[in-house]
């Protein structure tokens, strides 16, 4: 066996760009490596503009990498298309986004949208795709009569909440949550990240967990990796980085956050 | 010295606002708040309690279909609830700034910026074009905006979230403002930008001796910033006091809610919170405590009669019958 059977998803030297060019390449990831174990919950901090998202994007397969290798359950995935994904994968790599507003299709019920990544699947009939989504409907905290109504008539946490529903109604092995509950209200965020921490303990899934927020990452993550200008500038156990950083940037980061005051329990 | 006698002892005051919409529903009930010069006050709640509303009406600007029913707004002592238009134009954007939450959707984006920075120098100073550029020039230095002469030809598109920010406060503080009103200036900004935003902020407190009306969700910024906050919840602010006072000893319940809300290293992987999930907000009269439905020490007397301000200590006060003994 080798390392890449152990981890989940392992990122190998990836370099990425946005630039039209071939001739002129700016990279917005340069040679970035990472490695997730299964079950595990990796924060990804960093500036708004220092990649983040960009990773996210590779990870779903968005983005192409111009160079590096990008490992998910042992298998190489840089180059796959969505459906060969799909049909590898089971959809086995989901993803929630950071406006709840405009991830959902305006002219479709909360419940048909929940159903729809299992119709793709092709692998359960209707009466038990819908048992199936009015049971995670109950599982994110909503009640049965959200199935029918339509994305305006929910408020942002409750949107955000059928997010993480379609989300896990395949059961992925992978969650990336780019920046779930930035956007949220303090008091609808609380409730949101209990409702993370909840899923973690029902299912079965590693998450890799973006935000700059870093007291809502200790909340959260096991392990945390900055990102500073396309490169990982610092990793490890969020315990370890957050009472000993070591690089300039975290330091820098964990100051503008006010974690020291968090840690003298000023609030 | 005349001028410091004359001089009314609160630069804000609104007693008794009521906000209504055309629909009938109440979006602001009963705020009264009072801003010392020099302080900075805080206005804390979740979104729908009205803290956006009660600035706009502060400032005069609510949208179409909403109005002010009830109340008055004293700014500098003079009564600004109902001036017409023009006077208005005199006090905003010359002894009142103010920072919108958007800074994208704020500014103009077929204007450079400092041509819309300028503007606010045009109409309210008489001064010549030399002299406001160089007012435009060093205000945006202030706000420690750097390579000013090139950023001023730049339109809104070509700078970052950060850089809009400052432009913003900019034009908000060029005349010297008494008053500032910051209405979540930092919600759309990641942590290390939103840090500097908030010393800026300080700093042009202490600078220009601005008086400041800080608007968020959030007690941790709050917290570095506000001296005196007021917690609104439903149009009714439900407790009022120094802000380390409130947050070392919160008296109402939806205090508590938003304190707990925020995670700590204390709490980790575990439940942030232990009340009940927001429900739909009320928008008819209010004739008991609306916090009653989500507090955990609700008791009969909560959903018969909405609860008077009771005194906690010196400065302190909270809207909870539990004080009522």
């Amino acid at each position: 066996m080798t390392e890449k059977d152990h981890n989940i998803l392992e990122i190998n030297n990836v370099y990425a760009s946005y630039s039209a060019s071939l001739r002129k390449l700016e990279y917005v990831l340069e040679d970035l490596s990472l490695a997730m174990k299964p079950g595990e919950c990796l924060g990804l901090v960093g500036k708004s503009g220092s990649g983040k998202t960009t990773l996210a994007n590779l990870i779903t397969g968005f983005v192409r990498p111009v160079s590096g290798k990008i490992y998910f359950q042992g298998q190489e995935i840089q180059n796959l298309s969505f459906r060969q994904r799909i049909k590898q994968f089971n959809c086995g790599i989901q993803m929630v986004f950071q406006d709840p507003y405009s991830s959902f299709n305006p002219k479709m019920t909360i419940g048909k949208q929940l159903m729809e990544p299992l119709e793709i699947r092709k692998s359960f009939n209707r009466s038990e795709i819908e048992t199936k989504a009015c049971h995670i409907l109950e599982q994110v905290g909503l009640s049965a009569d959200y199935f029918s109504r339509y994305p305006h008539q929910l408020s942002g946490g409750q949107l955000q909440r059928v997010a993480l529903g379609c989300a896990l109604i395949v059961e992925p092995c992978l969650l990336i949550a780019d920046e779930p509950v930035s956007s949220l209200d303090v008091s609808v965020q609380a409730q949101v990240l209990d409702l993370i921490v909840n899923l973690r303990k029902g299912f079965d899934f590693s998450c890799l967990f973006i935000s700059h927020d870093l007291a809502v990452v200790y909340h959260l993550c096991d392990t945390v990796a900055v990102l500073n200008r396309g490169s990982i500038v610092e990793q490890g156990n969020v315990e370890e980085v957050f009472q000993n950083p070591q690089n300039v940037y975290t330091k820098q980061l964990i100051s503008d956050s006010g974690y020291d005051d968090l840690k003298r329990n000023q609030i | 010295m005349q001028q410091d006698l004359t001089k009314p002892e609160y630069i804000l005051k609104v007693e008794h606002l009521k906000v209504v919409s055309t629909q009938g529903a109440e979006l602001v009930r009963d705020v009264s708040l009072k801003i010392k010069p020099g302080e900075i006050v805080g206005l804390v709640g979740e979104s729908g309690s009205g803290k956006s509303i009660s600035t706009m009406a502060i400032a005069g600007i609510l949208p179409e279909g909403i109005s002010v029913a009830q109340g008055n707004i004293f700014f500098n002592g003079q009564d600004i609830t109902r001036i017409s238009a023009q006077e208005r134009c005199k006090i905003n954007g010359n002894k009142l700034g103010i920072i919108y939450q958007d800074a994208s959707q704020s500014l103009n984006p077929l204007i450079r910026i400092g041509k819309q920075i300028d503007e606010v120098l045009k109409i309210h100073t008489n001064l010549n074009l030399k002299e406001r550029r160089e007012r435009v020039y060093g205000t945006m230095r202030a706000v420690n905006l750097s390579q000013v002469e090139k950023l001023a030809r730049r339109y809104p598109h070509e700078l970052s979230g950060g850089q809009r920010q400052r432009v913003l406060i900019a034009m908000a503080i060029i005349n010297n403002p008494e008053l500032l009103i910051a209405d979540e200036p930092t919600t759309a900004l990641d942590v290390s930008v939103k840090a500097q935003i908030i010393k800026l902020i300080k700093l042009i407190n202490l600078s220009r001796r601005a008086s400041v009306l800080y608007i968020s969700h959030d007690f941790s910024t709050v917290k570095k910033l506000c001296d005196r906050v007021y917690v609104l919840y439903q149009g009714i602010p439900v407790e009022v006091g120094a802000t380390t006072q409130i947050i070392k000893q919160p008296q109402h319940m939806y205090t508590k809610l938003l304190l707990e809300s925020i995670p700590s290293p204390e709490k980790r992987g575990q439940r942030l919170l232990t009340m009940k999930a927001r429900t739909r907000d009320y928008r008819g009269p209010a004739t008991n405590c609306l916090f009653a439905d989500r507090c955990p020490k609700v008791f009969e007397r909560c959903r018969q009669e909405l609860p008077d301000m009771y005194e906690v200590c010196n400065d302190h006060q909270a809207a909870c019958f539990l004080l009522d003994q």
